[in-house]
């Protein structure tokens, strides 16, 4: 098996993990960007809807407008797509399983950015078949933006965040559109959202709702909901689960920094620091998902904590290894649908935001 | 798929049925010398009962003494453990340990060690509460007593009875799927089977349906038995549980089940399951949230430190139970067909041993063997976690599904050969892909623009409209 080392290495080339790229390449680190998909961009590469590049860019793109722009500003770093991290060792020893095969990588520092994903609706337990059309927001634009391709033309939507609203816009790129939402809770997450898509789009939000049973057996054929104390069976081609989000951190857990029991992400320092000193982490990886945009500053905040820590700025690692979180999270919890929100500081007032950019 | 030839041709045998008994009784006459096919009703192999279950490949240290399932289960083990290597077959030789948790169960323990040594699994033996911990650190420390059953391995549920289909096919054999069999009739002294795929001739039937297996029974005579499918629900845990899993964690059965069961699996995660419910339904088989619930606490009252570890997916599978407790295989010489039915959890291990029983009834009955001289032995690729995996391999091009380091290669090989993938399902069973802890989030989409167009029975994907993107 090859090895070879590097400064710097950044899994995940997602809005998180460029920006450090970008930031640790300026401070003049030797950096490599680890992407397991073909493209790097993240998230972004599939959300079609507006509203991108605003925290980081000043400006107003679409996600594939937004991940064009983040890969063009890396240019000239040593970005590799398809190579997946398979195993994170400790004293920054990273495995890959790269097109040309298996190789380690040996980093002083290495920066986790990977990101999050859905719960899909086995992790959620949720009761009845297991046919075809049982999506997450992140699957469906998949399909749709990265595929050109439908999965189902008249889903009933699981959620009411804003995520949840943002599947009009992904089905109507397709001349689909949603039949309804189904909020556990009482009120919708997004009210003004729940009332545009009722205005405007003539979706209903069923508030109080509790799914029964998913009905179906190769297909989707509806779901069985209980509205307020009735039940009844909704038809639909497909159930797009959203939000929920869960940290992408399965190497944490496999490895020796393991994660926290609440934010199911690893914990970091006031750095960006795991209880590896080796170990940075940014990003949505750390818990539930926020925007690209404060993800791309927290990534730049990561990047300038790692550079102090090449010049020795940064104080050394409590011995327990228990250290301070970033900020104070408060935690929410929202009705009986075991949800946590997390209120969290702005990462561009985050503590990180002490070190001065390089220039 | 059955083309014209295969029509006109009269076979030895017909099996009806493509589960793990099909398969593996396919791939026995098959190497016996009988011109063999395989009817199945579903879109792929393994679409029924065999889609899920607890993958142990089984001792037979709890079964019925004397009984015809203890046999067949004893050599089938014999026969797999003699023939995986040369298939690229997986083991995991995790043992077992069965524990008790309160005096009644305890007091069951000895009677379970007798029978286990008049079944002739002598290693079989009580552990102390320190061999215990030796053995399986992180169980709960509430265990009064337990025994160790070294020989419960785990094996790869699909890939075994896809090797099986996949050797006989090399040796001459048909597969023929969405072929359910309608209507059968003795024409000319050869059974004529009406199926959804056309119509096959053969001398012999082997009745291996499973789930239908009392109504394929009907076509020869009143069916002496009744299916009452019984559903087990499971839980799987996501990989990193598998380092807090070091043993299979048998539970004292019952009269009416072996009860449930954490294990790791082959594919480097733990299961918790199954339930036994008794239902009508032949096909479908739901999950109920409360069901799961309580096998998450189950699992986790067990071995505490899962209760941190994510779900990573449920299912349920039927088992083909009968009012009768053993399997019913009975060869009806007139008619020439042989009955396989009532095989129940424990047929993933016994399959070899049931083919091997079939193949002598019909040598003894039926018509002279002529076993195969230069047998072909395909490998399956591999899927074990413990050993290599096409990712770990050189220029194995991209990867498509993350959780499960699936990659195209591996995809692709599914979708061809002889014995290609015939719906999503089946893709899953023969690469991984999207059984991880996403289901899907980051590599449904790419899954189904590589296959969509090359499935017997495509993902159910709507007709596109043109639109203005």
């Amino acid at each position: 098996m090859a090895r070879e080392t590097a400064d710097l290495v950044i899994v995940g080339g997602g809005p998180t993990g460029l920006s450090a790229a970008r930031e640790a390449a300026k401070g003049g680190l030797q950096v490599v960007v680890l992407e397991r998909e073909s493209e790097a961009g993240g998230a972004p590469r599939y959300c079609g809807h507006h509203g991108f590049g605003m925290w980081d860019f000043g400006r107003v793109w679409t996600g594939p407008q937004y991940a064009q722009r983040l890969r063009s500003a890396v240019n000239g770093i040593d970005l590799r797509c398809g190579h997946a991290v398979t195993t994170l060792a400790s004293r920054g020893f990273v495995e890959v399983s790269g097109n040309r095969g298996p190789y380690t990588i040996e980093a002083r520092r290495v920066l986790m950015a990977t990101g999050v994903y859905e719960k899909p609706s086995a992790a959620r337990l949720i009761s009845g078949g297991r046919p075809f059309g049982l999506l997450t927001t992140g699957a469906l634009q998949r399909f749709v933006y990265l595929e050109n391709r439908l999965p189902c033309r008249a889903p009933i939507v699981v959620g009411s965040e804003l995520i949840a609203y943002s599947t009009i816009l992904t089905l109507r790129h397709m001349g689909a559109k949603p039949v309804a939402f189904l909020e556990c809770g009482d009120h919708a997450s997004s009210a003004l959202a729940s009332r545009v898509s009722r205005l405007v789009f003539g979706i209903r939000t069923h508030k109080g709702a509790r799914i029964v049973a998913v009905e179906g057996g190769s297909a989707v054929t509806g779901v069985t909901v209980e509205i307020q104390g009735h039940v009844r069976t909704l038809p639909c081609d497909g159930l797009v689960f959203t939000g929920d989000w869960v940290p992408e951190a399965t190497l944490f857990r496999a490895s020796h920094i393991g994660v926290d029991p609440v934010t199911k992400g690893p914990t970091v320092d006031a750095y960006y620091r795991t209880r590896d000193p080796h170990v940075f982490a940014a990003g949505n990886v750390l818990r539930s998902a926020r925007s690209s945009g404060s993800c791309a500053v927290e990534g730049r905040n990561a990047a300038r904590a790692i550079l102090a820590d090449f010049q020795g700025r940064l104080p050394s690692v409590k011995p327990h290894g228990i250290e301070e979180e970033v900020g104070v999270w408060k935690l929410r919890r929202r009705g009986e649908n075991e949800k946590f929100c997390f209120a969290a500081p702005m990462a561009e007032h985050g503590p990180a935001g002490m070190f001065p950019a390089h220039t | 798929m059955a083309n014209e030839a295969i029509r006109k041709q009269v076979f030895d045998a017909a099996i009806i049925g493509g589960g793990v008994v099909g398969c593996a009784v396919l791939r026995a006459l098959t190497l016996a010398g009988l011109k063999c096919v395989l009817l199945e009703r579903g879109p792929d192999l393994l679409s029924g009962a065999s889609k899920a279950n607890s993958a142990i490949l089984h001792t037979g240290f709890d079964a019925q003494s004397g009984s015809l399932e203890l046999k067949l289960l004893q050599s089938g083990r014999a026969i797999y453990l003699a023939i995986r290597e040369q298939l690229g077959l997986p083991l995991l030789t995790s043992d077992a340990v069965l524990v008790a948790w309160n005096t009644a169960q305890a007091e069951k323990l000895p009677d379970i060690v007798a029978r286990a040594h008049a079944n002739g699994v002598t290693g079989v033996r009580p552990l102390t509460q320190e061999q215990l911990r030796a053995k399986h650190p992180y169980l709960d420390d509430s265990a009064i007593a337990a025994l160790f059953v070294p020989g419960e391995y785990i094996i790869d549920p699909w890939s075994a009875p896809l090797a099986y289909a996949l050797q006989a096919i090399e040796n001459g054999a048909q597969v023929v799927r969405l072929a359910e069999v309608v209507s059968a009739a003795r024409e000319n002294n050869s059974w004529s089977l009406k199926t959804a795929n056309g119509e096959f001739l053969a001398n012999l039937v082997v009745n291996c349906a499973g789930n239908f297996g009392d109504l394929v029974e009907g076509f020869v005579r009143p069916s002496p038995f009744h299916v009452k499918p019984r559903k087990g629900q499971f839980v799987v845990f996501d990989k990193t549980a598998f380092q807090v899993m070091p043993k299979i964690v048998l539970p004292v059965p019952t009269e009416r089940t072996k009860g449930v069961v954490l294990c790791p699996t082959i594919f480097g995660n733990v299961i918790v399951g199954p339930t036994a419910e008794d239902q009508t339904d032949r096909q479908l088989a739901t999950v109920e949230t409360a069901t799961l619930r309580m096998l998450l606490t189950e699992a986790a009252r067990i071995v505490p430190a899962l209760a941190d570890e994510p779900v990573t997916a449920t299912f349920a599978g039927l088992r083909p139970a009968t009012e009768r407790r053993d399997y019913i295989i009975e060869p009806l010489l007139s008619e020439k067909w042989i009955t396989v039915a009532g095989i129940r959890s424990t047929g993933l291990t016994a399959a070899l041993g049931i083919a091997e029983h079939v193949t002598g009834l019909v040598g003894e009955h039926f018509c002279p063997l002529h076993p195969v001289r230069d047998v072909v032995w395909p490998r399956v690729p591999n899927l074990a976690e413990d050993q290599p995996r096409d990712y770990q391999r050189d220029g194995h091009g991209d990867l498509v599904c993350f959780c499960e380091l699936v990659t195209r290669d591996e995809i692709e090989a599914a979708l061809s050969g002889p014995l290609p993938a015939g719906d999503l399902g089946g893709l899953k069973r023969r690469t991984r892909a999207m059984f991880g802890r996403c289901q899907g989030f980051n590599c449904l989409a790419a899954v189904c623009s590589i296959a969509a167009n090359r499935l017997l029975v495509p993902p159910p994907l709507p007709e596109m409209k043109s639109h203005g993107a």
